[in-house]
């Protein structure tokens, strides 16, 4: 039955292009490869004392502290901004959604930099601080977690932003008929329709911030149990025993597995539901 | 391989006795293509004086320096990196690179010892190595894969303090640049950091009895794409002419 | 309470300019064509939109008028839209219970106030469902569950049943025309079916192009239609022309003939049934009207059909099936219509 639907389809046309299939197998291959090119190398025997030789406890630990205040930073700030970026009409909104998209294409890196000439001992705010209040940001924990909202706050905004866009709006005005004051139906409707965008966006931020490298070095200090992340420890394990860098690549595949499949089933479930 | 220790042994001879290095015919056969050096950084400005009296020795030839911390250079070219020369800041990283049958009989060049760093105007009042341990005091150090922060830890150890370094910076010239932004009160780097920072930083000298040392090999690679040009590199570094340089910038006897 | 909305608004090039007044028990239906202005209307009585100038009132509560608005929440008006608007993220008992909620009425009781709306509407045992399940009569009627619920001192229906099939339309219309009479506070219902605005309102008021094209009972408006739009809604010939003593002179050519003695500018109306369509020009015959035109289009119409022709004017005749058959009717065909004086109805011009 299935082999002459499949002719059938064929006939009409509509079958699967030959042109495309090489290379989307292509693709696969190469996002793949790396990947279980880690796993294979990986040295499985001696997970235990590497784990413990290099680092990787305090370090893991930090990365999901890190990347987790962050995200709860990014919605905190960001969720409102979406809101504002899609719903407000006024002069400027497309320069404010220029300036919240730099960091996606700034070089993380550069973002380091620019996070010492805003926040570190000499910065713009960091100076006026450091001479009130005696406190730096550099070098700290905070740091870490201001560098990696820094970079993965933008993709919580624009995946939100889009979902305000498109959302209905006459549904808003019906409760507003029906007696909901503005805040009520920012919180009792607007956001509960977002939501599935909220809890993507968050994952996409925390996934950013978590596996965030380059501003982190550099802000943060990459001192062992205080501000070092499981991708700067991976750094330095790389440059003095390679061997063991892909054995610390696995709990960050596990934590991300895991979330990534519970989310999806979640997500399965409601839409069955509704 | 005990040729290249001869052949290197005689070309220092040879050039040894000349009166001028800049002069041409000592090096046998022209040299010609070019070549790419990993050093550490440490020796950037004084590789980058030798780099322009090589060439203008011999026109014609390339030399491409990577600047960085030895410990991720030598991880490069364990992993295959295309490098003529390799000059590192310690011997054990050098090892590294040995045990991998990368390169053989390497020979040391020159040593090097710490100094505290601290910017101009000194904003923590450091005046010795046990200052660093003083709470509040912000201080940057190498990493500790780096050799100069293998050194700085055995410096701290020497004085019988333990510091908590605000930061693990990648390698030595970018522990000075934190102390040069004012991020950190001061720095450890080396003697020959604080004298190429001229009047960015100011240095605050560690008595011998404290201080540690780290000696310097350099060596061309086995695979060295062009072994004749790198061979000729590493000789002249380690002539007379090549440690005039070397010796100006700060850098002691091995 | 009464409900008054009596002036002006521009959007953009449209400008509605409109006097309307509900009284308390009173269904008055806003009727018209797409453009015309309804939902413009609707959406300034419900404070979506304000006025230009003129005012707003409910009882004696200012809700618009120069240096007043009153927001959309406080005004206690329900209001019914044409694709329900229900909270896709609430169960329907909790979508019902929204506007008690809104209103800071506690959990419990909105709930069990909800449910007995619900039952109303005879959908209680879909109380836990989500509106994504809901047939489009269903989430219509829970639709009007939730504004009824929070008793409102005005009813607003935007086209209610516009977006629903035939035959559930057909359905909710006889429920919807006995809740709007339990319900005791004005309604205004606006809607572009003519059925539905007899069927539900006593009051019609016609709106063409942002002005009051009409209004009154169904009866005055169906027996003397003012506007081509209005005439064709109800089914009539209408034209407009000059008369002396009965014998008009039509705008744009022709002459009719009423049994009324009037003069000056009046509308004339003809039913479709009034004409009989004749292939030779009729001699001996008592009809007073003879037009000689050509027949454009044929199209069924129930259990008739629906022949339009053109001469000096555009006519609108119905004949059985048969008769066409007889005539050998067809597009293009040169036909004589005639209409007797008694069927011509001529009455002033507005």
């Amino acid at each position: 039955m299935t082999r002459s639907r499949a002719r059938a389809r064929r006939a009409a046309g509509t079958g699967a292009p030959l042109l495309a299939i090489p290379p989307a197998l292509i693709g696969v291959a190469f996002l793949l490869l790396p990947t279980l090119a880690l796993l294979v190398r990986t040295r499985w025997s001696d997970l235990r004392q590497i784990y413990s030789s290099r680092e990787v406890w305090p370090a893991l630990r930090l990365s999901l502290e890190s990347s987790i205040e962050a995200t709860i930073i990014s919605l905190i700030l960001g969720v409102p901004l979406a809101w504002m970026l899609a719903r407000v009409r006024a002069p400027g909104m497309g320069v404010v959604r220029a300036i919240v998209t730099i960091p996606l294409v700034l070089p993380p890196v550069i973002g380091g930099v620019a996070l010492f000439q805003a926040f570190g001992r000499n910065g713009l705010l960091g100076h006026p601080i450091h001479s009130v209040f005696g406190q730096d940001l550099p070098f700290t924990y905070p740091a870490i977690v201001v560098a990696q909202a820094f970079v993965a706050m933008p993709f919580l905004v624009i995946t939100v932003e889009g979902a305000f866009r498109i959302s209905d709006q006459d549904v808003e005005e019906a409760a507003a008929t029906l007696g909901a004051s503005r805040t009520r139906i920012f919180t009792h409707v607007t956001i509960p329709l977002v939501l599935p965008a909220i809890v993507a966006g968050s994952v996409l931020c925390w996934a950013r911030a978590l596996g965030e490298f380059g501003a982190t070095l550099l802000f943060g200090g990459n001192v062992t149990g205080i501000t070092q992340t499981l991708p700067t420890d991976v750094l330095t394990v790389f440059q003095t025993h390679p061997e063991d860098a892909p054995a610390l690549s696995l709990p960050l595949m596990a934590v991300a597995l895991i979330v990534l499949v519970a989310l999806r089933d979640k997500w399965l479930r409601s839409a069955a539901s509704s | 391989m005990k040729r290249l220790v001869a052949v290197v042994a005689a070309a220092t001879l040879a050039i040894a006795g000349c009166s001028s290095s800049k002069s041409n015919s000592n090096s046998g056969s022209k040299l010609s293509g070019s070549i790419t050096v990993y050093a550490a950084s440490s020796l950037t400005e004084a590789f980058n004086t030798i780099k322009s009296q090589f060439a203008a020795a011999h026109p014609g030839v390339t030399i491409k320096i990577t600047y960085g911390n030895s410990a991720d250079l030598a991880t490069q070219i364990t992993q295959g990196a295309s490098v003529d020369v390799f000059a590192s800041a310690s011997a054990k990283v050098m090892q590294q690179i040995v045990d991998a049958n990368d390169a053989s009989s390497p020979t040391n060049f020159v040593s090097n010892v710490l100094e505290i760093a601290v910017p101009p105007n000194n904003p923590a009042n450091i005046t010795s190595v046990a200052d660093l341990a003083k709470s509040g005091v912000k201080v940057a150090v190498c990493d500790p894969s780096a050799p100069c922060g293998t050194v700085a830890a055995k410096v701290f150890a020497n004085a019988k303090i333990t510091v908590k370094p605000t930061a693990n910076e990648a390698d030595v010239k970018s522990t000075l640049a934190a102390v040069e932004s004012g991020e950190v009160d001061a720095g450890l780097v080396y003697v020959t950091d604080v004298r190429a920072a001229a009047s960015k930083v100011k240095g605050i000298e560690i008595p011998t009895n404290v201080n540690a040392s780290t000696t310097y090999p350099i060596v061309a690679l086995t695979k060295a794409p062009n072994s004749n040009l790198a061979q000729a590199f590493v000789a002249y570094v380690l002539s007379a002419a090549g440690k005039a340089v070397l010796t100006a910038d700060g850098f002691a006897n091995p | 309470m009464s409900l008054t909305i009596e002036g002006a608004v521009r959007l953009g090039e449209f400008e509605l300019d409109i006097a309307v007044r509900a009284e308390p028990g009173e269904v008055v239906a806003v009727l018209g064509p797409n453009g015309a202005g309804k939902t413009t209307a609707l959406r300034v009585a419900a404070g979506l939109l304000s006025l230009d100038s003129g005012r707003v009132q409910i009882g004696e509560d200012v809700l618009d008028a120069p240096g007043v608005y009153v927001p959309p929440q406080q005004r206690r008006v329900g209001v019914v839209f044409q694709d329900h608007r229900l909270f896709p993220h609430l169960r329907v008992v909790d979508n019902v219970a929204f506007g008690l909620r809104s209103r800071g009425v506690r959990a419990a009781p909105a709930r069990a106030a909800a449910r007995e709306w619900l039952a109303r509407v005879g959908l209680a045992d879909l109380a836990g469902r989500r509106p994504a399940q809901l047939s489009g009569g269903q989430a219509q009627r829970v639709a009007l569950a939730r504004a009824l619920a929070s008793q409102p001192a005005a009813l607003l229906l935007d086209e209610p049943l516009a977006a629903l099939d035939v035959q559930t339309r057909a359905e909710i219309q006889g429920e919807l025309r006995q809740h709007l009479a339990d319900y005791d506070g004005p309604t205004l219902l606006v809607t572009h079916d003519p059925i539905e605005a007899l069927l539900l309102a006593s009051r019609i008021v016609v709106l063409e192009g942002g002005r009051v094209a009409q209004e009154g009972t169904a009866a005055q408006i169906a027996g003397f239609p003012r506007t081509p739009y209005v005439a064709r809604l109800v089914g009539v010939n209408l034209y407009t022309g000059t008369a002396l003593h009965g014998v008009v002179e039509l705008d744009g050519g022709g002459v009719l003939v009423a049994s009324d003695v009037i003069d000056g500018r009046v509308l004339v109306a003809l039913r479709p049934s009034a004409f009989t369509v004749h292939t030779e020009l009729p001699a001996h015959s008592s009809a007073r009207n003879v037009w000689a035109c050509r027949v454009t289009s044929l199209a069924p119409l129930g259990d008739r059909i629906r022949l339009t022709a053109q001469g000096d004017q555009s006519v609108l005749v119905d004949l059985t099936p048969l008769a066409v058959a007889e005539l050998e009717l067809a597009p293009g065909r040169d036909v004589w219509l005639a209409a007797k004086a008694t069927d011509v109805t001529a009455y002033p011009s507005p």
